[in-house]
């Protein structure tokens, strides 16, 4: 993970997009053990991936400021963020606004998107997306709960669960998975309330031909 | 009557101590049927402790742990958190549960006369909160005619002043006893601004009178003061900034109890009680250095309760029933306004205990409380103890207890601005204010469906305990208990909403499961006359039983904090619920040179624990939580916090007809952890010297 980290840093320095790469290959290789099991996707790493982090704080009250209010929008097929004037296109999947998480697809999305989050599984578990069972954004019922993570009230923590491993179908109708890894800036092991939140570390695999499955 | 108490000598003449608060009738301890450790006055003065934290801190068993806000002493027994056992001070409930636990060190040992801690629940007698156990502080008895003067000085500026006096002139017998303790506080982290614990001075009235104007019936009038006073300077952090605040917090309680005993024939005895009692605290913090008003919290309670008893004695029974009611108030800013919440209970309760043949007792008893909020309880209770041998006594008993939605889960109404922003809206009042801000449009998301929000069930559990009791020879006894707690019904905080702003709202809900088993096993050795040496240990499993079912379907997992990479836990790799040890134990020597010099030299060990988001910052440290792969549960890959020895010593000598110097350093070897354990201060020395006026006479006892 340190080197995973630096890419992460280094990728912020130059300003520039965040597809970090490949997971290391022991993680891949390890699914390719057995002869017979078909090769699974090759997963990708997105590295703090802002989703509207404050500038500031109030001095007196503690409250964030400076955030925008917006969504950052993310397609799982270009693995790179989608401006905000798109969102009414079906050319992005996911969106994030600190915990919480939209998807394009319900009343008042134009995508055909849906989520899902399959708990107490593992990423490499999940081999197919389910047939059915994908919940849209229908006004301010959105699909995703707040239950995708746990907050700790005291020390002020936001950590993304374990087990959880999310299944989108995309706004053009493919299928993606994810597991989101961390809340703060650069993954740190142990995060703090001192460490800047609101940046998305995850992990995904795509489908492009339209299957379910994802091998 | 003087005996009663000679049980706890240093002698090796061993009276077994009697104790109250397993039957609410005096019982031989050998003969109760339940697991109980008795601290008695010798021992308390043996040990040195001032508070009752500090002595119940060297009993097997019993963990003290800091309270919700990381500051205090609250007492954990048999695994449960401290808001699960009743204290009682001489059979009546102490009150001012404010963040759920009692403080410890609101009470003084110095009129203590015998501390009982009964293990398992007792609701059956008791009622609400007597679910893990009860701890019933017994003081001075009025009448005995004595005189005591005492004065300690230690580290930290600590003092202690306490003088207690009485006698008895034909039917009338008096008790009065007066104690200030004063301490500098400590500080664990001196770069930081404040100290770990801030300066208090508190002080203690107590007096009692007893009149028997008739040889069948007393009347028992006592009261109770206490004032505590502590100077405050914290510093407040969170992500954006540091805040210094100073300020003050007072706390007081009072309570007075009146009693008439009557024996209205040889077989039947008839006790009438009223208790009242009323606790009150106030904080007032100001930011520093201009001295601006910053926070300010104030919490007032009353409790009162009229009760009788009746006793009815046969050949081979013993018959106790009663009946009371309790009206309870609160008042607090936390709950919105300062308006008074209610509740009020009525309950009876009835007791039979048989012995059928000698060495063989059962005792069955059943309480029924009918409570304006949480409806009503049915808490009944077996228990039996079959002596096999003159060696052996094994002991078996099964209950139900019960804790009452607290007054914070009922009527809170808490904004937290300053801390990210999140409101806490207790049961009964969370759907009105849901529906204003409704109203008033500022409810962005739904997480859970109000209307699922019903009204909160007391918390209960079923509770086995089965052991024994083993004479290996005149100089060597021991036991062992077996204990198993299911509990039902928990009352966890719920997340129901947030509102335009992001401001996450909270309600209360009974939602977990739990289960807490082990063993204890005491051993006690008199080597030659002059050594004694005693010996606890308890093995604990505390688990949350819907993760243990989700452990084993294979349903968790955790994440490597370092590589990211997921992995499922297997349930033996589950270490249980939070700031729970798996071992505690003690190891104590005593020595005494059998006329003038005692020593005493004991050990404390505390095994590894977690810690979960129940603390709260100390002088402006984040505590880090234990969990750190993302699962939200305490497992083996975790961050624990180390276990730890405790050393104490002590030594006292006669110096003259009733004046007895002693010392003592506490935690010689200086341990302390600032983070986690702030309740622990480093190394302590301290003497005293105590004036008996008139020598104790059952201190005396051989």
């Amino acid at each position: 993970m340190k080197t995973i980290n630096k890419m992460i840093t280094k990728q912020l320095n130059t300003g520039s997009l965040l597809l970090v790469g490949l997971l290391s290959t022991a993680l891949i290789l390890s699914g390719c053990n057995q002869s017979d099991d078909p090769t699974p996707l090759e997963a990708f790493l997105i590295g703090n991936l802002p989703a509207d982090p404050p500038t500031g704080f109030n001095p007196t009250t503690g409250a964030p400021t400076g955030t925008t209010g917006k969504f950052t929008l993310f397609s799982f097929a270009t693995g790179e963020p989608v401006s905000n004037s798109d969102s009414l296109t079906n050319k992005w999947d996911i969106g994030f606004r600190a915990t919480t998480i939209i998807v394009n697809g319900g009343k008042d999305r134009k995508g055909n998107g849906g989520i899902q989050i399959l708990t107490g599984t593992s990423f490499d578990q999940v081999k197919e997306a389910p047939e059915s069972g994908y919940a849209t954004d229908d006004g301010s019922n959105l699909a995703v709960p707040s239950s995708w993570y746990n907050y700790n009230a005291t020390a002020k923590i936001v950590t993304p669960l374990a087990g959880n491993v999310f299944v989108i179908r995309t706004g053009t109708g493919k299928y993606a998975k994810m597991e989101i890894l961390s809340y703060y800036l650069d993954a740190p092991a142990s995060p703090t309330s001192a460490n800047p939140s609101r940046y998305y570390t995850f992990k995904y695999a795509y489908q492009s031909s339209g299957s379910r499955k994802f091998e | 009557m003087s005996q009663r108490i000679a049980g706890d000598t240093l002698s090796t003449v061993n009276l077994e101590p009697v104790v109250v608060t397993a039957t609410r009738t005096e019982r031989s301890l050998n003969a109760v049927p339940l697991p109980i450790t008795v601290i008695g006055r010798p021992t308390l003065r043996s040990l040195g402790s001032l508070r009752l934290n500090e002595a119940l801190a060297e009993q097997p068993g019993l963990v003290v742990v800091p309270q919700v806000n990381a500051q205090g002493n609250g007492l954990q027994l048999q695994g449960f958190n401290p808001d699960y056992t009743l204290i009682l001070i001489d059979g009546e409930p102490l009150i001012g549960r404010y963040t759920g636990s009692l403080e410890l060190s609101r009470i003084t040992t110095g009129n203590i006369r015998q501390i009982e801690v009964v293990k398992g629940p007792v609701s059956s007698l008791y009622g609400s909160e007597a679910l893990a156990g009860v701890v019933n502080i017994i003081t001075e008895e009025a009448g005995t005619p004595q005189a005591t003067v005492s004065a300690r000085y230690g580290t930290n500026s600590t003092s202690n002043l306490s003088l207690q006096g009485g006698m008895g002139i034909k039917n009338l017998s008096f008790y009065g006893f007066a104690d200030r303790y004063s301490t500098g506080g400590y500080d664990l982290s001196p770069e930081r601004f404040g100290k770990t614990v801030s300066p208090f001075t508190n002080h203690t009235l107590q007096s009692k009178i007893r009149w028997k104007p008739f040889e069948r019936g007393e009347f028992t009038l006592s009261g109770r003061w206490f004032a505590e006073q502590q100077d405050f300077a914290f510093e407040v952090k969170d992500a954006s900034k540091t805040t210094l605040t100073d300020g003050q917090g007072i706390i007081k309680d009072w309570n007075i109890a009146a009693s008439f005993r009557y024996r209205i024939s040889e077989q039947t005895k008839l006790q009438l009680r009223y208790y009242k009692t009323a606790y009150s605290t106030k904080t007032n913090l100001y930011l520093e250095p201009e001295n601006i008003p910053y926070y300010r919290d104030d919490f007032q309670q009353t409790f009162s309760r009229p009760e009788v008893v009746l006793n009815h004695y046969s050949n081979k029974s013993l018959l106790t029933v009663g009946a009371g009611a309790i009206g309870e108030e609160v008042a607090t800013s936390r709950y919105g306004d300062r308006s008074n919440r209610n509740q009020f209970t009525l309950y009876g309760f009835a007791q039979e205990e048989w012995t059928p043949m000698q060495d063989f007792t059962i005792i069955a008893g059943i309480r029924l409380d009918q409570n304006s909020i949480y409806g009503s309880q049915i808490s009944p209770k077996l228990s039996l103890s079959r002596k096999l041998t003159e060696a052996i006594t094994i002991k078996a008993s099964s209950g139900v207890g019960f804790k009452a939605p607290d007054f914070r889960q009922l009527y809170f109404n808490f904004n937290n601005a300053a801390a990210g922003g999140y409101s806490v809206l207790g049961s009964e009042v969370v759907s009105t204010q849901l529906k204003d801000l409704e109203d008033a449009n500022r409810i962005s998301r739904y997480y859970f469906d109000p209307k699922l929000i019903g009204a909160l069930k007391a918390e209960r559990s079923l509770s086995f305990n089965a052991g024994a009791d083993v004479k290996f020879s005149k100089a060597l006894k021991g036991n062992f208990n077996f204990f198993r707690n299911n509990v039902g019904n928990l009352i966890e905080t719920q997340i129901v909403a947030s509102t335009i702003e992001g401001q996450n709202i909270y309600t209360y809900r009974n939602i977990r499961r739990a289960m807490t088993e082990g063993l204890e096993a005491g051993l006690s050795a008199n080597i030659g006359s002059r050594f004694r040496i005693q010996g606890g240990y308890q093995l604990l499993f505390a688990g949350d039983r819907d993760v243990m079912d989700q452990l084993r379907k294979e349903k968790i997992f955790y994440r490597d904090p370092e590589t990211l990479v997921s992995k499922r836990l297997m349930p033996f790799e589950y270490h249980g619920l939070y700031n729970r040890s798996r071992n505690h134990g003690t190891i104590q020597v005593f020595f005494m040179d059998g006329k003038n010099f005692e020593s005493s030299f004991r050990m404390i060990y505390r095994s590894r624990f977690g810690i979960g988001d129940i603390q709260g910052n100390v002088q402006g440290e984040t505590i880090p939580s234990s969990d750190v792969n993302a699962n939200s549960i305490l497992d083996r890959y975790d961050r624990f916090v180390p276990g730890y020895f405790l050393l104490n010593w002590s030594a006292s000598r006669k110096l003259g007809k009733g004046f007895t110097v002693q010392t003592g350093i506490d935690n010689l070897l200086n341990f302390r952890n600032t983070i986690y354990i702030p309740n622990i201060p480093g190394r302590l020395w301290w003497i005293s010297a105590t004036f008996n006026l008139k020598s104790n006479k059952h201190e005396n006892n051989k």
